[in-house]
């Protein structure tokens, strides 16, 4: 099996079913983690796919063999786990989920007793308790059991209604239709929707792992929902993916407004309201410095994953974080990336701007990006950003994460992917053309 | 040293040498064995490892693509039954085993025998090769919580027992003791179904079953039935009516033996070989002098509570106990089990074998086996735990000086292998 299919980061272990993630490696991560929090209160959470009881189960005799009580929250939204970490004053969480990964797939996501996904030196230490093979393992007697608790969902709905004017947002009696991709959020997002007095029409809501379509929220798997969108003559329209920690958003015109956007509606919206700068990752769009300058706020830029994110967000205490992609990360309601929290401040920003999101956008800069994956197969990516790295030493360059090539007129990000074996290059610049040069001179440079 | 993976299947102590991860691939290696799409049942004991181990097992099959019938908590009797019922391609027991610290699996096929020596040997094949099949994510199994099973169990003790409608008659106590909690609360709901009363302080009867799910003793008017009367019991009764085929491994009591009309055809020690070879030879029941009996009407397995209530209803019901008894005749007996390492296990043995093979005639169908008039003795490795067992039935105290000299000598080997 190729080893480039089981991938190890910051943002836990991804594999596929029936290939690299089998029951051993779960189990065996899992007692890792177990060994790492040295027992305690776990919560375990997971998105909707089929795979997900296989994964569970494992995930169970993994902990309870360290030790740990299970807390079970069962199907629900990542930010559900982390939320409920911090609720329960748990030891620590598992999410069970592949976020935006194909159906195939699936991967735990560690979550410490802060309620943050485990940063780069705390994952790296399970990584080495899992290698080394040394696991703790308790006495029959002092073996806990699981618990199954059914409010994880109105916990997480009733903080984030207390953190925006649910008032202001309810008097609007927005009109939305969701795509909830019969995942993770089939039954929170419209239960949310609806305690904000919204109109729900409501997609693919059965939380049976069943995809209707490639579970990112991009334009070209969102035909759905932008179709009806356009027939409820709906206000907006909300994509979440799997896990529902990304947002995708559909304008009322029925037109995908971009997976950067997300996070740029948030930001528009909370920067002026929190007074608060905005930490987001290298890769995402430069949309972004243009709301902060508007607002005078920093925008503070860490290495792409949301535990990089997280880290540096921590640091600059900003109150409000994300990465491009839909991810936006509010950290009165979580630190983690949360659609329930992206679509209350979307949702306020439409009730306070009093317009329509169409013309809210219109008035915004245009960039033009592409986002390009380059399948590497068993490659080593290392090798190929080396490549480039001497190729453009005497531009202005930024190594932080791979090679981001900054020039006056956009810029150009290329770095290895945490999540696939691929190398993911983002152009961005203020032309169409100059972005599609800008990717073809990189490509040309690339020696596989 | 608890582990022991065997043809038996997996046992240990969890928290000490328990390996889940062992655990994970062999049920790995079953699944693969079973094939994909196919359907299979678990259940598990009481212990409190045992759910951790159901969560490692249900993932692994779930992983093979199998449809698994999840019972919770059952007695492996109730398994047994409920896969050959349900037309199952096989079962897993998680617990059974004693002492209580030690936990593990067992495998068992779709007729409700356990798996074979060929079975399990193509399952460990698997499991040592690491040729495991895994499942695509549209191909995965899935669990179905089910508590059926104690329905159709309880069924089938009835329409084989038709007897036990007389019980109603019965204004008796019972008393139950033992840790197998599982097969304890079975009987007590069988009991209070006929109208019994449950009463562990002053019993007119007091039954105590261990979490091997065999009888230990039973208890009446204070005179107390060991395994060894309780089966001598069973099988005087079952010849009462004709002469019957009694299999039983080689350590079977010289009292039963005696018992007329009775032909004893031996095999090797365990429930898989007993349940085989009653099955071959089409014998009436078979047995083991640990107080398991298996009544292939009911089940190819031993189960205490149908043992239990056979005996109130066939038995303990009409005879006159003390009469009865005076038929039995008394063996002094010995049980001795000795620690070994089971990479050494076979080499003392067969220095024992060469030892002995000087001086007497030696039976070798499993271990080795002394015998003459009064007495015999038998030394086999066990089947589940790192254990020499030496077990001996004797009339006089001279016969007794053979076993010493076993012992010494298994004793003197196994320090020579440990040096």
């Amino acid at each position: 099996m190729p080893i480039s299919d089981l991938k190890v980061s910051v943002s836990g272990i991804r594999a596929i079913v029936g290939d690299t993630l089998t029951p051993q490696l779960l189990l065996n991560f899992t007692r890792a983690f177990g060994t790492f929090v040295n027992s305690g209160k776990i919560v375990v959470g997971r998105d909707s796919r089929v795979s997900g009881e296989m994964v569970k189960y494992a995930v169970f005799a993994g902990l309870l063999s360290t030790g740990c009580e299970i807390i079970d929250i069962g199907i629900c939204p990542v930010s559900t786990v982390h939320i409920m970490v911090k609720h329960l004053k748990a030891k620590g969480g598992i999410a069970i989920t592949a976020s935006h990964n194909p159906v195939d797939w699936n991967a735990l996501k560690f979550i410490n007793s802060e309620g943050i996904i485990l940063p780069p030196d705390e994952i790296n230490a399970v990584i080495d308790i899992y290698n080394s093979g040394k696991f703790k393992t308790v006495e029959q007697s002092s073996l806990k059991q699981i618990r199954i608790i059914d409010n994880a969902k109105d916990v997480h709905i009733n903080l984030v209604l207390k953190n925006i004017d649910k008032k202001t947002i309810s008097e609007k009696k927005f009109k939305v239709v969701v795509d909830c991709v019969n995942g993770g959020g089939s039954i929170i997002v419209p239960e949310f929707l609806k305690n904000l007095n919204c109109e729900v029409i409501a997609l693919n809501t059965v939380p049976d792992g069943i995809f209707p379509h490639h579970p990112e929220p991009l334009d070209k798997n969102l035909s759905q929902i932008k179709e009806e969108v356009l027939k409820q003559n709906a206000d907006i329209g909300f994509a979440v993916d799997a896990d529902a920690d990304r947002l995708g958003v559909v304008d009322d015109k029925g037109n995908f407004v971009g997976e950067e956007m997300t996070l740029v509606l948030a930001s528009y919206f909370a920067l002026p309201f929190y007074k608060t700068s905005l930490t987001t990752n290298l890769s995402s769009t430069s949309l972004l410095d243009w709301v902060a300058e508007k607002n005078g706020v920093k925008v503070f830029r860490s290495k792409v994953g949301e535990a990089n994110v997280v880290e540096v967000m921590k640091k600059t205490n900003s109150k409000l974080a994300g990465e491009g992609g839909g991810k936006v990360i509010f950290p009165p309601v979580t630190v983690s990336a949360d659609s329930i929290s992206a679509m209350g401040l979307i949702l306020s920003l439409l009730a306070k701007e009093n317009k329509k999101l169409s013309e809210i956008i219109s008035g915004f800069p245009v960039y033009h990006t592409i986002k390009y994956r380059l399948e590497i197969g068993n490659k080593n990516p290392y090798h190929i950003l080396n490549q480039l790295k001497n190729k453009y030493k005497n531009e202005n360059i930024n190594l932080e994460d791979g090679i981001k090539i900054i020039r006056k007129d956009g810029w150009i990000h290329i770095r290895s992917s945490n999540t696939e074996p691929i190398i993911r290059i983002i152009v961005e610049t203020i032309s169409e053309e100059i972005t599609r040069n800008y990717l073809n001179e990189i490509l040309n440079n690339i020696k596989i | 040293m608890f582990e022991k993976l065997s043809l038996s299947g997996y046992r240990a102590k969890p928290g000490f040498d328990f390996d889940l991860n062992k655990v994970s691939e062999l049920v790995q290696a079953f699944a693969t064995y079973i094939g994909e799409g196919q359907k299979v049942a678990i259940g598990i004991d009481k212990k409190k490892s045992s759910p951790m181990i159901k969560y490692c097992i249900l993932s692994s099959l779930i992983a093979g693509g199998l449809e698994v019938y999840d019972l919770g908590e059952c007695t492996t009797a109730q398994l047994q039954i409920f896969v050959s019922e349900k037309k199952l391609k096989a079962g897993i027991m998680v617990g059974g085993f004693s002492p209580e610290e030690v936990n593990g699996i067992r495998f068992f096929r779709n007729d409700g025998m356990q798996f074979s020596n060929a079975e399990m040997q193509i399952v460990l094949n698997i499991y040592f090769l690491r040729k495991f099949v895994l499942s695509r994510w549209d191909k995965l199994g899935k669990v179905v919580k089910t508590n059926e099973h104690r329905d159709i169990y309880l069924k089938r003790i009835k329409k084989v027992i038709p007897e036990i409608e007389k019980l109603r008659d019965l204004k008796i106590k019972i008393g139950i003791k033992g840790n197998a909690q599982t097969s304890i609360e079975c009987l007590e709901e069988l009991l209070k179904e006929y109208g019994l009363k449950i009463n562990n302080k002053k019993p007119d009867i007091l039954v105590q079953i261990n979490s091997d799910n065999a009888i230990d003793f039973i208890k009446i008017n204070n005179k107390v039935l060991n395994q060894i009367k309780i089966i001598w019991l069973i099988v005087r009764t079952l010849s009462k009516q004709k002469k019957i085929k009694v299999v039983s491994n080689t350590g079977l009591s010289q009292s039963i033996r005696e018992i007329e009309k009775t032909e004893i055809i031996e095999t090797k020690a365990g429930m898989q070989f007993i349940a085989e070879t009653v099955l071959n030879e089409m014998a009436d029941i078979g047995i083991e002098g640990c107080g398991s009996v298996l009544f292939p009407e009911f089940l190819f397995g031993y189960d205490a509570v149908f043992t239990f209530m056979f005996l109130l209803a066939n038995v303990l019901k009409d005879i006159d106990l003390e009469e009865e008894l005076k038929q039995f005749s008394e063996y002094n007996q010995i049980k001795k089990f000795i620690s070994i390492k089971p990479e050494i296990a076979n080499c003392v043995l067969n220095e024992l074998k060469m030892f002995l093979n000087k001086k007497y005639k030696i039976e070798t169908m499993d271990g080795i086996k002394i015998k003459n008039k009064d007495m015999w003795v038998t030394v086999r490795i066990s089947n589940n735990e790192n254990f020499i067992k030496i077990l001996s039935e004797y009339k006089n105290e001279k016969d007794k000086k053979l076993i010493d000299v076993i012992e010494k000598f298994i004793n003197k080997s196994v320090n020579k292998y440990a040096n």
